[in-house]
C-alpha cells in the first residue's frame, strides 16, 4: 500500500466532508487602485480578493435583519481577521481593470458558512451574553379569529328631483321629491324609472342622462326632457348622491396551539424564559384571563382596557417583566392565480411590553402585516398562514428587543 | 501519513516485519472507512423524477398550453397521460450522469432531495396558407429542470427547443392539429419531443457543485420592430419575449454544453416560478440570481428585392438583435453588439399573396441559433458578416470564454 494511494484517499475524503457542510452562496465585489503601466500585481489581486469576501459576508447580513446587522458590525472586524473561517472557496465571475481609473475590480461568488456566521451573529446578541439565570421571563397571548362570513353591499343611489310640466292643462305641476332612493340596478340612462311611470305625472331624472347634463362622481345635476305621455313633456332638475356601505363582517375565534407552539419556539430559542399564560392564570386566580382575550377578539378588534390592564398586573404580580400580546385575523380563502392552489391571508399585530416600571412601556411593536399561505384545500392554507404569519411576528419582536437591549 | 515504530513492540522482541504488517492493516480499516465518506463524491448521483409539469400562472395554462392540456388526460388510476408516457420512455434507460430512483417513479420522497422534471415553457401552433397548402408549424419547448426539493430552489436547468413541420392540402381542423399534437408527445414517429428530452439527459453530467449560472433575463422589442408584427404577436409581445429568451437558451445550452437558468420575465414574482404537475402537484421554486446576465433586444427587421425575373421574385429578410452580456453586479459588459441575419425568400409568380411574419421569424430563429453556435466556435470571418466588423470576434470569445465558466 503506498503512501501516496493513502494520500490520495485522505484528500478525496477531506473533499467528500467538506461538501456536506451548510453553504450558501453570495456575491462579493472589491475595488482596488493599482499603480504602475504593466498590469496589476499579485499584491494588488490578493487584496482585492480579501475585501471581496468581506464584501460577501456584508451582502449576506445585510438581507438579515436589523438587529443581527449591529450585531454584525460590532464583531465585523473580528470576523476580518478569520475571514477564512466564515467564507469556505471562491471563484472569480469578473476580473478587469479600468486603465483610465486605474482601477481593479474583482466580482466573486463566495461559498459562506452559514452555520458559523449565524452562531456569531447570535453569541453577540443581548441575551445570549447575559447568563442563564438572569434572563428574563416573558409571557405572551396570541389569540386568533377567522372571518366567518362577510356581507357586502352595492352602490346606493339617491335622486332628488323637481319636475315641472311644460305643457297647460292636464298636467299637474309636482313639487321637489326629496328621499327617493333605488338601487343602481333600477338606474336607467336616458330613461324613465319604471315607478315614475307608474305614478304617471311625475319625472325622474336620470344621474347619467347625456342630452344636457354634467355627472360628477358623487352629485350630479342634470337636465333633460322626458316624455310623460305620448304628448306631455317635462322638464326636470335632479341631484343624486352615492352611498356605498362598508362591509359586515362576523368573526369566529380559533384555536391557537399552533401559533403558540411557533411563538414559545422561537422565544425560547432566542433565549428567553419563557411562561406559558396559563400557569400565570392559575397563579393569579385568572386575573389574566385568556378566555376574556379570545372572546374581545371575537367581537371587535381591540380587547377592553379592563382585559390588558389585567393581564400586565397579573405579570407583575408573578414577576413576569415582560408580556407579548397579539393577534391574527385570518381571512377568507381564495385561489392563487399563479399556482391555483388555495390562499389564506392572515393579519398579524404584535406588541412587547415591559412591566418593570409604573407603567408598562412598549418595547417592541410589530404590524399590521400580511402574510399569505397556500395549500392544496382551504384548512392547510391556513394552517401555513397562521404559522408563517405568527413566525414572522415573533421573529421580528425578538429583533427588536434585541436592538432595545431586552435580555 | 507516517507510521512510527513503537519502542514497547522492539522491546517485546517483535521484528519490523511483525509492525509492518500489523500497521498495513490498520491503514486499511483506516482508508475503507473514509472510504465510506468518500463515497458521495464518486458515486453516480441518485435524483428523483418529478414528472411533467407546466411552468406558468395557474390561471394562463389552458391558454397557454391549450392542445397539450387537452389531450394530457388522467386515466383510472389518476396518473396523466404524458406522465405515464414520461415514465414508460425512462424506465430502462441508462445515463452516465446520474440514475433515477426507481422505486419511487413519478412520486417525490423525502429521502433524497434531488428531483428532475420535464417543464414544458411554451407551445405554438400555427397554420400559414401557401399557395394551394397549408403549412402547419408546431413549436414545444421545454427544460430538464433539476431542482432541491427540500429547499424548492432551482439547481441547474437544461432547455430543449422542438420544432415539427408538416404540410396539409386542406386546413386541417382542431382535431386534426390535437392529434398531430399528441404524436409529438406519445407517438412513434422519429419527431417526438420526449426522445429530445431523453436524448438531452443522456449529455447531463450532474455534478456534486456547479460553475457560475447565466441566465436571459430580459427581451426588448425596439418600436421599430413592432410595425412588421402580424397582430396576433402584438397581442401577445409577453410570448414573444418569451420565444426568443426560450429558443436562444435552449440553442446557447445545446451548443456550448452549458445549464441556462430559466426566463422568467412575465411569470415569475420575486425570482419565484410557479410549476404545476401533471399529477396535480404545484411547486413554487426559487431561481437563484445569476452569475451572468442576457439582455436581448429586438431591434428590427428589413425586407429588400434580391432578384427578379419571370420566374418571380427572391426577397431578402433581414433581421437584427442586439445582444448584450454582462456581468450584474459590476455591470461589466463581455459582449455589447448588433447582430443580423439574413435569408432569402423565393416567392414565384404564382404565389399572389406573400406573408413577411413566417419569413422574418425562421430568420430569427436561424439568427439565434447561429449565434450560438459562433460562440462555442468563434471566428472573424462570422464575426465580419453578422456583426459588422471581424474585430468584433474579440466579443464572441469573451462571450465563449463566460459560457465555458458555467460548465
Amino acid at each position: 500500500m503506498s503512501m501516496k494511494t493513502v494520500a490520495v484517499a485522505f484528500l478525496l475524503c477531506v473533499v467528500s466532508v467538506g461538501a456536506l457542510a451548510g453553504t450558501i452562496k453570495e456575491k462579493g465585489m472589491a475595488h482596488v487602485p493599482y499603480r504602475g503601466w504593466s498590469g496589476v500585481d499579485a499584491k494588488v489581486r490578493a487584496a482585492a480578493l480579501k475585501k471581496a469576501e468581506l464584501n460577501a459576508l456584508d451582502r449576506y447580513v445585510a438581507n438579515t435583519n436589523g438587529a443581527e446587522e449591529r450585531n454584525y458590525s460590532a464583531i465585523r472586524p473580528r470576523i476580518a481577521q478569520h475571514i477564512s473561517r466564515y467564507v469556505l472557496s471562491t471563484s472569480t465571475i469578473s476580473a478587469f481593470r479600468d486603465k483610465k481609473t486605474k482601477m481593479y475590480t474583482l466580482v466573486i461568488s463566495a461559498d459562506l458558512n452559514v452555520y458559523k456566521i449565524n452562531d456569531a451573529l447570535q453569541a453577540n446578541s443581548a441575551v445570549a451574553n447575559t447568563s442563564q439565570s438572569l434572563r428574563s421571563y416573558i409571557t405572551f397571548i396570541f389569540v386568533a379569529r377567522q372571518q366567518s362570513r362577510v356581507t357586502s353591499f352595492g352602490k346606493q343611489t339617491t335622486v332628488r328631483v323637481a319636475a315641472t310640466s311644460t305643457a297647460s292643462g292636464a298636467m299637474q305641476t309636482t313639487a321637489a321629491h326629496s328621499g327617493h332612493s333605488y338601487s343602481a340596478t333600477n338606474h336607467h340612462v336616458n330613461g324613465m324609472d319604471t315607478a315614475a311611470q307608474t305614478q304617471n305625472q311625475r319625472g325622474y331624472a336620470s344621474s347619467h342622462h347625456s342630452d344636457e347634463g354634467t355627472h360628477t362622481a358623487g352629485q350630479s345635476q342634470s337636465h333633460g326632457a322626458y316624455g310623460v305621455s305620448s304628448h306631455r313633456i317635462l322638464r326636470v332638475t335632479g341631484q343624486s348622491h352615492v352611498i356605498r356601505r362598508a362591509n359586515i363582517t362576523q368573526y369566529r375565534v380559533r384555536r391557537s396551539g399552533t401559533v403558540n407552539d411557533v411563538i414559545s419556539n422561537i422565544l425560547s430559542q432566542a433565549g428567553y424564559q419563557v411562561v406559558d399564560a396559563k400557569f400565570i392564570a392559575a397563579r393569579t386566580h385568572n386575573l389574566l384571563n385568556v378566555a376574556a382575550f379570545k372572546r374581545e377578539f371575537g367581537r371587535g378588534n381591540d380587547i377592553s382596557q379592563t382585559t390588558l390592564a389585567n393581564a400586565a398586573s397579573a405579570a407583575q404580580e408573578v414577576h413576569v417583566p415582560y408580556l407579548a400580546y397579539g393577534t391574527l385575523d385570518v381571512g377568507i380563502q381564495g385561489t392563487d392565480p399563479t399556482t391555483g392552489l388555495k390562499r389564506v391571508y392572515v393579519e398579524v399585530t404584535a406588541k412587547v411590553y415591559n412591566l418593570s416600571g409604573v407603567f408598562p412601556v412598549t418595547v417592541a411593536a410589530v404590524g399590521p402585516v400580511q402574510y399569505a399561505g397556500l395549500g392544496p384545500n382551504a384548512a392547510v392554507a391556513r394552517t401555513n398562514a397562521l404559522k408563517r404569519a405568527a413566525s414572522k411576528a415573533a421573529e421580528r419582536l425578538v429583533a427588536e428587543m434585541d436592538v432595545k437591549g431586552v435580555r | 501519513m507516517y507510521v512510527v515504530f513503537s519502542k514497547n513492540n522492539k522491546k517485546k522482541g517483535l521484528g519490523p516485519l511483525h509492525n509492518k504488517t500489523k500497521t498495513h492493516g490498520r491503514v486499511r480499516v483506516f482508508l475503507w472507512l473514509f472510504s465510506l465518506c468518500a463515497a458521495p463524491v464518486y458515486a453516480t448521483p441518485l435524483i428523483q423524477f418529478a414528472g411533467f409539469a407546466y411552468s406558468g400562472a395557474y390561471k394562463d395554462i389552458r391558454m397557454a398550453y391549450p392542445y397539450t392540456k387537452a389531450i394530457n388526460t388522467k386515466n383510472a388510476e389518476g396518473v396523466s397521460l404524458l406522465n405515464q408516457a414520461l415514465n414508460a420512455r425512462l424506465l430502462h434507460q441508462h445515463f452516465k450522469g446520474f440514475r433515477f430512483d426507481d422505486s419511487k417513479l413519478g412520486r417525490i420522497h423525502s429521502n433524497n432531495p434531488l428531483a428532475l422534471a420535464f417543464v414544458l415553457t411554451s407551445e405554438n401552433v400555427s397554420v400559414e396558407h401557401i399557395g394551394s397548402s397549408y403549412k402547419t408549424l408546431i413549436i414545444l419547448t421545454g427544460q430538464a429542470l433539476l431542482y432541491n426539493e427540500a429547499k424548492r430552489e432551482v439547481v441547474v436547468d437544461y432547455p430543449i427547443g422542438f420544432q415539427y413541420v408538416d404540410l396539409f392540402h386542406t386546413r386541417p381542423s382542431r382535431n386534426t392539429l390535437q392529434n398531430l399534437v399528441r404524436k409529438l408527445y406519445i407517438g412513434h414517429l422519429s419527431a417526438n419531443i420526449f426522445r429530445a428530452f431523453v436524448k438531452r439527459l443522456h449529455t447531463i453530467r450532474l455534478r456534486s457543485h456547479y460553475g457560475h449560472t447565466i441566465r436571459v433575463m430580459a427581451v426588448h422589442i425596439a418600436p421599430r420592430a413592432m410595425v412588421p408584427l402580424p397582430p396576433a404577436e402584438k397581442a401577445d409581445l409577453l410570448g414573444l419575449k418569451s420565444f426568443i429568451a426560450d429558443q436562444f437558451s435552449a440553442d446557447l445550452s445545446v451548443h456550448n454544453r452549458i445549464p441556462v437558468l430559466p426566463y422568467m420575465e412575465g411569470d415569475a414574482i420575486g425570482n419565484v416560478i410557479a410549476l404545476r404537475f401533471a399529477n396535480g402537484g404545484v411547486f413554487s421554486l426559487t431561481v437563484p440570481k445569476p452569475d451572468y446576465s442576457l439582455i436581448l433586444t429586438l431591434e428590427g427587421f428589413k425586407k429588400l428585392l434580391y432578384q427578379h425575373g419571370g420566374w418571380g421574385q427572391s426577397w431578402l429578410y433581414g433581421v437584427f438583435v442586439h445582444v448584450k452580456l454582462l456581468e450584474p453586479l459590476s455591470g461589466h459588459a463581455y459582449m455589447n453588439a448588433m447582430i443580423k441575419q439574413a435569408a432569402i425568400k423565393i416567392v414565384p409568380k404564382s404565389q399572389t399573396t406573400v406573408r413577411n411574419w413566417p419569413a422574418y421569424d425562421a430568420t430569427l430563429s436561424s439568427l439565434l441559433d447561429q449565434l450560438s453556435v459562433a460562440i462555442a466556435h468563434p471566428t472573424r470571418h462570422w464575426a465580419g458578416i453578422h456583426m459588422g466588423r471581424a474585430r468584433d470576434v474579440s466579443q464572441l470569445s469573451a462571450f465563449k470564454k463566460v459560457a465555458r465558466s458555467c460548465r
